[in-house]
């Protein structure tokens, strides 16, 4: 059997068959990928046991989505904080806690990233936008950014991906403090754009999308690692 | 095993996701909710073109409910009340209930899966139910729902837990016309429409044309996660 690899959703309103109904989502390029790279994709859902659905699977994708309520990192929320879900942090934590505490990989992107490092105890800056000297990272009119980041030498994300690599960025929150987690990379404005847990065989989080830029690469090294578990 | 896993088929749609219209796999949440209360673990699987071997990774299965099937899966033309069809999802779904049915998978079909689950075994649609004659005023579609009562065969599964007649919600404008080699094991009370379906030589395979995910009629949801652990 190939490799399971789970990806959390969101639930958001969307004017669905009917106007305004809680659908659970995520952008087709997530399970897309995971396919082209050679694993079975199954799309998680908010609410399900952890313990259960981590018997089920290979691997794990925390996937992007909507901000971390700050209440998990001990700030209030700041004005550009918007449509959090403390129940879904609640159950994707649980979910990274568990996958790591039984060596199952796991891959966390974007807000994945932000929540892994939350649940390492640390924490995140609220609206990028207004953060010196990090202002220019993010989506503006519908466009993702690009830049360059680093990535650091004798890392895990380092066997896995060149040490300089463009990448697409679309959010307005990130990093401040990985907690107890490795740093893997840095943009070149400094901000945290991965990290790692230097003790698992794969425990890697990006602030980039691979999803979206194609970068087979790192997806492909979560579905092997998942492979040999 | 606990809590078996069950699949859910989604389709993607252009959706709106951060500041984009994306292709996104969409399904609303009542279905995990529904099988979340019923001891199951819902994972929702995208429609792609590939063989549908992510059967293996299951223990259960729902069709989910959705657009009309394109008529050329059951030999017939295009009536211009068919609205969008989706070829992919249709072809998956026909795939996965398929590949269920070889191996003997538990499968609960909901509104369009119970339509697609009579269509795979040898059936066909009515399109139109609002000009079909007998079937003029079967209910609210096009987003709304109305309710009506379903008459349950006695000595069906669906009988024992739901009773002999209930109270569905209705919302859909295409209906089953010819239900294949499966059996009709509910029709609607007021115009004989069919409503229920199963497939006894299978260890569980049931369609509904109702939603009781969301009028948290869950006694059909509970009776495949029991299948699925094989209890």
């Amino acid at each position: 059997m190939k490799p399971r690899i789970g990806i959390t959703s969101s639930v958001n309103k969307r004017d669905y068959e009917s106007e305004d109904r809680d659908v659970v989502m995520l952008p087709w390029n997530y399970p897309s990928i995971i396919e082209e790279c050679g694993g079975t994709p199954l799309i998680l859902s908010e609410g399900s046991d952890p313990y259960s659905v981590l018997d089920a699977l290979d691997g794990l994708i925390i996937a992007g989505g909507r901000d971390v309520d700050p209440s998990n990192y001990s700030q209030e929320a700041a004005p550009e904080t918007t449509d959090t879900r403390l129940s879904q942090d609640h159950w994707e934590i649980a979910l990274i806690i568990e996958a790591k505490r039984r060596k199952i990989p796991v891959l966390g992107i974007c807000r994945g990233h932000q929540l892994i490092a939350v649940a390492h105890g640390g924490s995140l800056y609220q609206h990028l936008p207004t953060t010196s000297p990090f202002e220019s990272h993010g989506a503006w009119g519908g466009n993702w950014s690009k830049h360059v980041v680093e990535v650091m030498g004798g890392t895990s994300l380092a066997s896995i991906l060149d040490g300089h690599c463009i990448v697409n960025s679309a959010h307005h929150q990130g990093v401040s403090d990985p907690g107890t987690l490795t740093i893997n990379a840095r943009s070149e404005d400094g901000l945290i754009e991965g990290l790692e847990d230097g003790e698992s065989d794969f425990f890697i989080s990006v602030q980039w999308h691979p999803e979206a830029l194609g970068q087979k690469d790192l997806i492909s090294a979560l579905v092997n690692a998942s492979s040999s578990t | 095993m606990v809590r078996p896993i069950i699949g859910v088929t989604a389709p993607t749609r252009v959706t709106k996701w951060g500041p984009w219209d994306m292709d996104a796999t969409v399904v609303p949440a009542t279905y995990a909710i529904a099988i979340v209360q019923s001891g199951g673990i819902p994972v929702i699987l995208p429609p792609d073109d590939r063989m549908p071997d992510v059967i293996h990774a299951l223990d259960g299965l729902v069709i989910s409910g959705g657009p009309d099937i394109d008529p050329s899966m059951y030999g017939a033309e295009l009536d211009p009340n068919t609205l969008d069809t989706y070829p992919l999802q249709d072809q998956r779904e026909k795939l996965l209930i398929e590949a269920a049915i070889e191996t003997d998978l538990p499968i609960l079909g909901i509104c369009r899966g119970m339509q697609m689950m009579c269509v795979v075994e040898g059936g066909r649609m009515h399109q139109h139910l609002p000009s079909t004659s007998g079937h003029e005023s079967h209910g609210s579609w096009n987003g709304g729902v109305s309710d009506h009562h379903v008459e349950l065969v006695p000595g069906t599964l669906v009988h024992s837990e739901l009773g002999g007649e209930v109270s569905v919600n209705s919302t859909h404008h295409q209906g089953v016309e010819h239900a294949g080699s499966l059996v009709v094991t509910g029709r609607a009370s007021h115009d004989g429409l069919i409503e229920a379906v199963e497939k006894p030589s299978h260890r569980f395979f049931h369609g509904v044309q109702w939603h009781p995910e969301r009028i948290n009629q869950f006694e059909m949801y509970s009776a495949l996660v029991r299948a699925a652990r094989g209890s």
